[in-house]
């Protein structure tokens, strides 16, 4: 029996807060059953992969990066490997630690932002992160405080916070100054406490109680917590694949509903992110953040997506305790000037990286002159929302029989917030061949 | 005690043009007495902006462009105090935190305690035109009138100092 006794009704959400993009959600039910419930999504395309169009190697990184204010290390750093694997430019260990710390850094940030402004308000009956200000301002505090450590953390490695520039084809165009990334280092170490803190206040926060298995993917390698390389895994067939199959494991359709592409690979639909990661690559986590998950109750293989929050937290404390052991590898090693220098000439390559939502996905293509003739990007949340919307329609039935309406509503947007997703990145250009 | 160091910082971001323009006038600051402080909060979002608050001792000037309906190149200055129209507006579920500001930095900052007396010396822009990242490059007529904001901010800085507390 419906909570508020009303069994027919429509729920129409136009603009889904606390998510960044525009998505809505519609759910219409009769006598007590879902008869259609839609995840649509709003946004225009926005033509990046056009906007590469005769740009030189070089540039397309710093360009592509401009997809996303958010992921824009992720974006940079894919574009720069499919770059470099299509012209044949080998990287150096001390460029790869580089970036290894870049992307966690950006994942910090992005995880710290989502979990305690965009997630935890949800969970405290807040509308939003500004009244937690009254009600629990020790959490804002740290909140800010832990934000704009990971901010300056980037800042210190890439040159800036948002849109950073060290980082190039092949290394980094100015190396990060020794003195900061020791005080990063330093700083990271004294906020260790406040990550146990922010443990703390997730594991006291009531995750919803919905189950539904799918096929998780993420990047997977040998040697550690793929975040940075690695080839591409799924749960369901226990295999990877190498990134340049990257077509033939997002097989990406259109539904009339949504601007942005969906996805598939062995199943109906998959789920990639923090959660995923977690789920396939739980035993290369740092020792501390295997503690964590024990003590947030996350047991993998784990089917209930509102716990992406929980991977998500799982994973600060990963980048948080991985990153203190590279920096400190760093310090050790000192940093030296590489050559980075490249010709532009032909070539094909495919990047792949996982950022804060997921495994992303980059390829270009260079003709004879060096010039771009080709360029696609399959990012995390296109890969999402057909799993998404499957897992609304999952517990939608449940939802309706046990809650009201103003719950359901809640519900459903805490469904979608908790894959974080980034749904202006999600939309833009379909499939694009340049051809002269 | 002795009196609390004062800052002059810098806000905004050198690829929007005339948005740059308090970053320009914090790096060309000279002559500058040893308690002032010089910070460059360059591309600092909200809740980054409202930790430097909170970490803040001392009076503060925040330099900073901003749209306030004048001619290209004016300039004014001011407290930032709770009743000057620079209050948090309760936007609830209608934002996210990109929608954040300057104002609500400082809004998230004085509910957390912060005590920090913030003024703001404000330069209405000419252009906010994006630019290639090398071009970081204010407009031609920001440029010429960058000796004349010079000139007023040096002076608002000494006018701020002789009204600082002495003690702390």
């Amino acid at each position: 029996m419906s909570k508020d006794g009303n069994k027919t009704y429509t729920i129409q959400v136009d603009h889904v807060t606390r998510v960044e993009g525009h998505g809505s959600i519609k759910i219409s039910t009769r006598d007590g059953k879902v008869e259609e419930l839609k995840l649509s999504i709003i946004e225009a395309h926005r033509f990046f992969e056009s906007f590469t169009d005769g740009m030189l190697p070089h540039e397309i990184p710093w360009i592509v990066g401009r997809i996303c204010g958010i992921c824009c290390v992720g974006h940079q750093l894919a574009a720069s490997k499919a770059v470099e694997s299509a012209l044949g430019l080998a990287v150096s260990p001390q460029s790869q630690r580089l970036r290894k710390l870049l992307n966690e850094s950006q994942i910090l940030q992005s995880h710290l932002l989502h979990v305690y402004f965009l997630a935890i308000p949800d969970y405290v009956g807040a509308p939003s992160v500004l009244p937690l200000i009254k009600t629990h301002p020790e959490v804002v505090r740290r909140a800010l405080k832990l934000k704009h450590l990971a901010n300056e953390f980037t800042s210190v490695i890439g040159g800036r916070a948002l849109h950073p520039m060290s980082n190039t084809l092949r290394g980094w165009r100015k190396l990060p100054n020794l003195d900061k990334l020791e005080q990063i280092r330093e700083r990271l170490l004294a906020a260790l406490p406040d990550l146990d803190a922010t443990v703390g206040i997730v594991k006291s926060l009531k995750i919803p109680d919905f189950e539904r298995e799918t096929e998780y993917v993420s990047l997977k390698h040998p040697d550690e917590y793929a975040l940075y390389d690695g080839e591409v895994y799924s749960s369901d067939s226990g295999e990877t694949a190498p990134a340049s199959d990257y077509r033939n494991i997002t097989n990406e359709f259109t539904v009339p509903h949504s601007t942005a592409k969906w996805a598939r690979w062995h199943r109906e639909s998959y789920m990639v992110g923090a959660l995923a990661r977690v789920n396939n690559n739980y035993n290369q986590l740092h020792p501390a953040a295997q503690e964590a998950a024990e003590t947030l109750g996350l047991h993998t293989p784990c089917y209930n997506p509102y716990m992406n929050n929980v991977a998500q937290v799982v994973e600060i404390v990963h980048c948080a305790h991985n990153s203190l052991a590279m920096l400190e590898q760093v310090l050790d090693d000192g940093l030296v000037k590489e050559d980075i220098s490249h010709t532009p000439g032909p070539g094909h390559g495919v990047g792949a990286i996982e950022v804060p939502r997921g495994t992303l996905f980059h390829e270009f293509r260079f003709d004879d002159e060096g010039r771009c003739c080709g360029a696609d990007a399959v990012i995390p949340t296109s890969q999402n929302i057909n799993n998404i919307e499957r897992d609304m329609k999952a517990f939608a039935p449940r939802m309706v029989a046990e809650m009201s309406r103003e719950e359901v509503t809640l519900h459903l947007e805490m469904l979608l917030r908790a894959y974080d997703p980034c749904i202006s990145c999600s939309v833009h250009m379909l499939d694009v061949e340049f051809v002269d | 005690m002795n009196a609390p160091a004062f800052t002059v910082a810098g806000l905004g971001s050198r690829h929007s043009s005339d948005d740059a323009i308090g970053l320009w006038l914090v790096d060309n600051l000279t002559g500058l007495p040893e308690d002032v402080r010089r910070e460059q909060w360059e591309d600092a979002d909200a809740l980054n902006l409202a930790h430097r608050l909170l970490e803040n001792t001392g009076p503060l000037l925040i330099v900073d462009c901003a749209e306030m309906g004048l001619a290209g190149g004016a300039w004014r200055c001011f407290t930032a105090t709770a009743d000057a129209n620079m209050k948090l507006t309760p936007h609830s579920r209608s934002i996210s935190t990109h929608g954040l500001g300057l104002a609500e930095a400082l809004a998230i900052a004085r509910e957390l305690g912060s005590t920090t007396v913030v003024n703001i010396f404000a330069v209405q822009p000419y252009e906010l035109a994006l630019r290639p990242p090398a071009e970081t490059t204010l407009s031609e007529a920001m440029q010429a009138r960058l000796p004349q904001l010079l000139n007023a901010l040096q002076q608002n800085i000494d006018t701020l100092r002789k009204c600082m507390p002495e003690e702390v």
